[in-house]
């Protein structure tokens, strides 16, 4: 590996760890919301958050990239904000990602918030718990498996993607090149040694975490096993 | 302490409650009735688990926690809530789950007189499983531990929505037993909701009777389940309730002699602590009527009374209401032998009591006189 590939990979992981922490803080009111609330358009909004599970990654880049142009709302509120494009940063590559991860993390939160059982919110409510004490004290200690696994799928998603990066972020070494780009490359210029040593560290690192990500839902913790 | 409400709902099922209630509330209230006649609504909206119509209103010892313009949420008013179910906190030990409910409740009331944690596990007999975690207990042991739980909340009232009807027999009768305990021992109105008169009747001191989404009849329980003119004396095991003294102990023959203020009652017991008070169930069908004193009966209990009243609604058989004293019984007798005696309101009887069933002290048990085994 040289020091391109190295600053392929401390920049992949750097975008993945900002991109899962944005996903947790947005993910978890949101899947909260969607597990409990009774709203007319939940259906609507669940669809519009899986979207990226199924339309190609391009297509969700190609919007993005046009929503990022300079001339574009979101682009000139960029430019007052930072005095800067926002197309082909960093922080754009980190916009699409929360976007593209979103379900990865919604899903299990959601479907974990799904399985408290309402009565034992109702009985916290009758102890003297707020809504809030009820979502910190009830539901997040019985969901803390999905917890991870939200993190865990959020974060791998994010490393492993590569058509929206490369719609959104070009392919700058320190900027926006991230390990799955640096890979092609390498393999466009021949360089199958180097490809192999990212690819097989890639697989593995997916594999381990996919691993620990199902044994931890085998036993889905007492959230899980109080569902009725 | 008293509650003033009325409770209005309906559901698109059709169903609709309207509840107007001002009760006492001292001691044990028990809400009797049918299975769907909304007594179940009727407690989650006093807790304010579920939202009734406008117009609905709830006013606890002269604080509204519902009216026009007031709605308090769940969890500051007060209330503990002993559900069917348990619903004690799978991740945690059962101490740990006392002490969630404690510090939660206590942000909201300070000060009031609530039993302490000791107290209350105490009275249920959870010592020795306290460091259990709540997945490995069983039916009756998780109920008592919520029990002890919503005592721990109950700053205003306690609501129990038919906490032993889950439960095999023999935990029924322990929790029941348990909650004698806590009837005894605890300040906070109760307010019991089943479809068990037995239940009913041998722990409230209040009852409310509710059919079809109303409120039916409500007093004090003695004088309810002896009243004739409602539904629950027409019911097939009607029985009424009495309640008196133990004034003596038969060892030899282990017979409890039970004072009623007019007459003796024998009933046949391993143990009783004289001086203490119980009610006794005396079943409407285990009466007979006899216009003179029977003699060299096996039947112990004779007690000399007085019918009130005559009801004669049932094609077959004869509803009698008879007066001992203060106390009020039933019995229910043939039509065929009610015309040949001539029973009639006024009429001076021995009423002929076949079984009576002690309430309270966890064993129930139907007792005969004893000579009948002989028979």
């Amino acid at each position: 590996m040289n020091p391109t590939d190295f600053a392929a990979l401390w920049l992949t992981l750097k975008l993945a760890m900002v991109s899962t922490v944005i996903l947790m803080i947005l993910g978890t009111p949101l899947a909260w919301w969607l597990a409990r609330s009774q709203i007319r358009y939940r259906t609507m909004i669940e669809a519009l958050i899986a979207l990226p599970l199924v339309l190609p990654p391009t297509v969700v880049g190609f919007y993005l990239l046009v929503s990022f142009a300079p001339q574009s709302p979101l682009g000139q509120a960029w430019h007052w904000l930072t005095g800067g494009p926002l197309a082909f940063t960093f922080a754009a590559l980190v916009i699409g990602s929360v976007l593209y991860s979103l379900p990865f993390v919604v899903q299990p939160l959601q479907s974990a918030f799904m399985r408290v059982p309402a009565g034992l919110l109702e009985a916290a409510a009758t102890m003297g718990a707020t809504p809030w004490d009820r979502f910190r004290s009830v539901a997040v200690p019985l969901s803390r498996k999905s917890f991870f696994t939200a993190g865990s799928l959020g974060f791998a998603h994010t490393i492993g993607e590569f058509g929206i990066v490369l719609m959104i972020g070009g392919n700058i070494p320190g900027e926006t090149q991230v390990l799955s780009i640096r890979l092609y490359d390498h393999v466009e210029s021949l360089q199958y040694a180097e490809a192999h040593a990212l690819a097989a560290g890639l697989l593995i690192f997916s594999f381990v975490l996919l691993c620990l990500v199902y044994r931890g839902s085998d036993d889905l913790g007492v959230g899980a096993r109080n569902s009725t | 302490m008293s509650l003033h409400t009325r409770i209005q709902l309906t559901r698109e099922s059709g169903f609709s409650l309207d509840v107007e209630l001002d009760v006492p509330l001292q001691g044990i209230t028990a809400v009797y009735g049918d299975s769907g006649t909304g007594k179940t609504t009727f407690l989650r909206c006093l807790a304010g688990l579920e939202s009734p119509a406008r117009g609905s209103y709830i006013k606890l010892n002269g604080v509204h926690w519902l009216n026009e313009t007031v709605t308090l949420a769940t969890e500051k008013r007060g209330v503990g809530y002993v559900f069917q179910d348990a619903r004690l906190l799978p991740n945690l030990s059962v101490l740990a789950n006392l002490e969630f409910a404690e510090t939660l409740s206590s942000r909201w009331h300070s000060g009031s007189d609530l039993p302490t944690s000791a107290q209350v596990i105490q009275w249920l007999g959870l010592e020795r499983f306290l460091d259990q975690p709540t997945t490995k207990l069983s039916g009756g042991q998780a109920q008592r531990v919520a029990i002890a739980r919503a005592l721990l909340c109950s700053h205003n009232l306690l609501l129990m929505d038919e906490p032993v009807s889950a439960l095999d027999p023999t935990a029924r009768q322990e929790i029941l037993s348990y909650l004698e305990r806590v009837h005894h021992e605890s300040q906070v109105p109760i307010i019991y909701v089943s479809h068990n008169i037995e239940e009913a009747s041998r722990l409230a001191d209040h009852l409310v009777l509710m059919a079809e989404g109303r409120v039916a009849a409500q007093g004090p329980t003695l004088d309810m389940c002896s009243r004739i003119d409602l539904p629950l004396a027409h019911e097939e095991d009607a029985a009424a309730i009495l309640s008196g003294t133990v004034t003596n102990y038969d060892k030899q023959f282990c017979l409890t002699e039970v004072d009623t203020g007019a007459g003796t009652l024998y009933l046949a017991r391993k143990n009783s602590q004289v001086g203490s008070t119980l009610r006794v169930r005396i079943p409407a069908r285990d009466v007979s009527i006899s216009l003179r004193e029977p003699e060299q009966s096996s039947i112990l209990n004779v007690l000399p009374a007085r019918i009130l009243d005559v009801d004669e609604s049932d094609e077959g058989r004869v509803l009698l209401q008879l007066a001992h004293g203060e106390q009020r019984f039933l019995a229910r007798v043939t039509r065929k032998s009610a015309e040949e005696l001539q029973l009639r309101p006024d009429l001076e009887i021995y009423a002929q009591i076949k079984s009576v069933a002690l309430l309270n002290d966890g064993h129930a048990t139907s007792i005969n006189s004893p000579s009948e085994h002989t028979k």
